[in-house]
């Protein structure tokens, strides 16, 4: 750092010239997947459109012909619809882990992977929303849940705590992507009018005068504070929608801590994906290096040990006890119908990668987004194995109930609505990737030790 | 002399018959005698006690199971098990002191005989007011976590008003702020050109 400072002191033009060459260069790598737009991009962005235009018609019939049309009934009320709102309330959570915690812990290397970490939470909360809505029969009343809304009730503190959540990381997404909006406004030519004047708007008039910095990073350090506890509350909450309901698997006071920690692994499993998918397809490999692998998949493991200890809370201290209905359904889980999906989440989506990935070579690129792949595989139908068959073992059986209540198997139309919610994050993300830099250019040349505000001016002029 | 023979064979044949079927006349209407119950109410101190007395023509039956109910919203609650007849053909139970009644503490109880070997089903009931008063369920016009939205524990609606103020606050904040970095770039413009 001494000598850091020496030299630019003995040299200063030298030092500006330098880091100007190495940001343009920067620059430039990093604003290229911007400028062309393949086959490849159109037939994936192609195929995302037809599921969700797919899982649009059959939301469709949904409205025309009510919830008769799924598989939900008055025993599995919450199907894979809201096994679906859970999944992506846990991946919402990895904006916060990677952006807030390792920033605010003073970790470097986590700088290029911010904003895929950030846009994975903005797109997974946008649809959290969103499917809690098809969930309703009718659609329609949710208003009813703002105009007659009881304080007392966990699903209004889930509505509160969702739109706030939504609008911090929003504004966690947006601050720091002002200077590359900035950046594609003046410098990104060719590129139709429309999208020059979605630039021109999106940026503030970014020009990159210390003030702007100053207020920037300000906010951006407010938020990197604020959005730690909305992340924990969110989904702590949505575990409460879970826990304050008296059924056997549910009754649990470990709910929060256990939600938080399944959806920090699988928000984890999700960036590592996300940053394997970006670095082949967009040639980013001076950015996000083997060491981000290596770096993520330590967290994995860390992550996957964690939430097999609350695993082992959640199913093995009442199995101990194995009373009444309970029983039933730890015995449905372990041997009976669901026990395919249970031991596959236990074993792909937790004891193997935590006992593989403690290996370096295991930790590579490729073997690593193998396991993260399992991971979130994993953290899906474990979400369904938490909502499904509870709902089928209540405390409290509807006497006399028809065949077609006491099991549940999700029907193509939910199926398709599901596929079209996950099409549906797929494709703000890829659109997003489209249009702005995927990584952040000025943290990572801040995080190269460039001195961003400085240089930033001479190369926009 | 074959049709003699049995014209007086058939005689005693014919008269087994009848013996035979008045026996299981006698036996059948042995095992299902039809009974009657009548209620009684006994109180002494703090003890009260339902009698069920089991009469059969007349006469009381001895070792006659009797069940005995309490009549709820939907269906009979049981009260005290299965409980058999003396020889006074009374079967007793030790009424609870717990059972809450109607609005005027009446409870209705059923006693029951069901599937007896020798008695045939039958049930009598009557009303007493030994029902334990019930205060109304008021949670609606009190202040609870039940209640209605108008009525939610003053102190959580200070708490999640104060949390909530304070975190949409904090984005308001940053929201006025990004208006600020739009501003800061015009105000920039301006100077150059009043430069």
């Amino acid at each position: 750092m001494m000598e850091e400072e020496n030299e630019i002191a003995e040299n200063p033009a030298a030092y500006t010239e330098e880091n100007i060459a190495k940001y343009k260069a920067m620059d430039e790598d990093l604003m290229r997947p911007l400028r062309k737009f393949g086959w490849g991009s159109k037939v994936w962005i192609g195929i995302l459109l037809l599921v969700f235009l797919t899982g649009c018609y059959e939301y469709y019939q949904q409205l025309k012909y009510g919830l008769i049309i799924t598989g939900l009934r008055d025993y599995a009320s919450w199907g894979m619809y809201i096994s679906n709102f859970v999944f992506f309330v846990a991946i919402s959570l990895v904006g916060a882990l990677i952006s807030s915690v390792l920033k605010l812990t003073h970790f470097e290397w986590f700088r290029p992977l911010t904003r895929i970490a950030e846009i994975i939470a903005v797109a997974a909360i946008i649809f959290a929303g969103l499917i809690i809505v098809v969930d309703m029969g009718r659609p329609e009343r949710v208003m009813n849940l703002f105009t007659h809304g009881r304080i007392q009730s966990p699903i209004m503190w889930d509505i509160i705590v969702v739109t706030t959540y939504l609008t911090a990381s929003f504004l966690f997404l947006y601050l720091p992507l002002l200077p590359g909006i900035a950046t594609c406004r003046d410098r990104l030519h060719g590129v139709p009018k429309w999208q020059k004047k979605m630039y021109t708007w999106l940026a503030l008039g970014w020009e990159g005068n210390p003030e702007q910095w100053r207020i920037m990073k300000t906010c951006v350090r407010i938020l990197s504070i604020l959005i730690i506890p909305l992340a924990i509350s969110i989904h702590t909450v949505t575990a409460w929608l879970f826990a304050s309901t008296l059924r056997p698997g549910w009754d649990s006071t470990n709910f929060g801590p256990y939600f938080v920690a399944g959806a920090f692994l699988a928000g984890t499993g999700c960036v590592i994906v996300g940053m394997a998918i970006f670095r082949k397809v967009y040639h980013l490999e001076k950015y996000i290096h083997d060491v981000h692998f290596n770096n993520m998949g330590k967290l994995l493991v860390f992550l996957c040990i964690i939430y097999a200890y609350f695993n082992v809370n959640e199913y093995l201290v009442p199995a101990y006890k194995m009373r009444g209905p309970e029983e039933k359904l730890l015995n449905d889980l372990f041997t009976g119908q669901f026990a395919p999906i249970y031991w596959f989440v236990q074993i792909f989506g937790m004891l193997l990668p935590a006992c593989i990935l403690l290996f370096k070579k295991a930790r590579k690129p490729l073997p690593l987004t193998i396991f993260a792949i399992l991971v979130v595989v994993g953290a899906w139908l474990k979400r369904y194995l938490i909502v499904s068959p509870i709902l089928l073992h209540p405390y409290l059986p509807i006497q006399n109930a028809p065949a077609n209540w006491v099991h549940y198997f999700p029907t193509f139309p939910e199926m398709s609505i599901v596929a079209a919610s996950l099409a549906g994050v797929l494709l703000i993300i890829t659109i997003f990737s489209k249009f702005f830099p995927i990584i952040s250019i000025w943290e990572v040349a801040e995080g190269d030790g460039i001195d961003i505000e400085k240089i930033y001016h001479p190369i926009e002029k | 002399m074959m049709k003699t023979f049995l014209k007086i064979k058939k005689i005693p044949f014919l008269l087994l018959v009848v013996l035979g079927l008045i026996s299981i006349n006698r036996v059948w209407a042995d095992e299902t005698k039809t009974a009657e119950i009548k209620l009684s109410f006994h109180a002494q101190d703090s003890l009260k006690t339902c009698n069920a007395l089991v009469m059969s023509e007349g006469k009381p039956l001895a070792n006659v199971v009797v069940k005995f109910y309490a009549k709820r919203l939907y269906s009979l609650l049981p009260l005290g098990g299965d409980i058999t007849t003396g020889e006074e053909g009374i079967a007793s139970l030790d009424f609870p002191k717990d059972l809450p009644g109607d609005e005027k503490d009446n409870i209705i109880v059923i006693a029951k005989i069901e599937d007896d070997e020798h008695v045939a089903n039958c049930q009598s009931q009557a009303t007493i007011n030994w029902g334990v008063k019930v205060k109304n369920n008021d949670h609606w016009n009190s202040r609870s976590l039940s209640a209605a939205r108008d009525k939610a524990p003053t102190l959580l609606i200070i708490v999640s008003n104060i949390i909530i103020t304070v975190i949409w606050g904090v984005i308001a904040y940053v929201v006025i702020q990004v208006f600020r970095i739009r501003k800061s770039s015009s105000r920039i413009k301006n100077k150059t050109i009043t430069n």
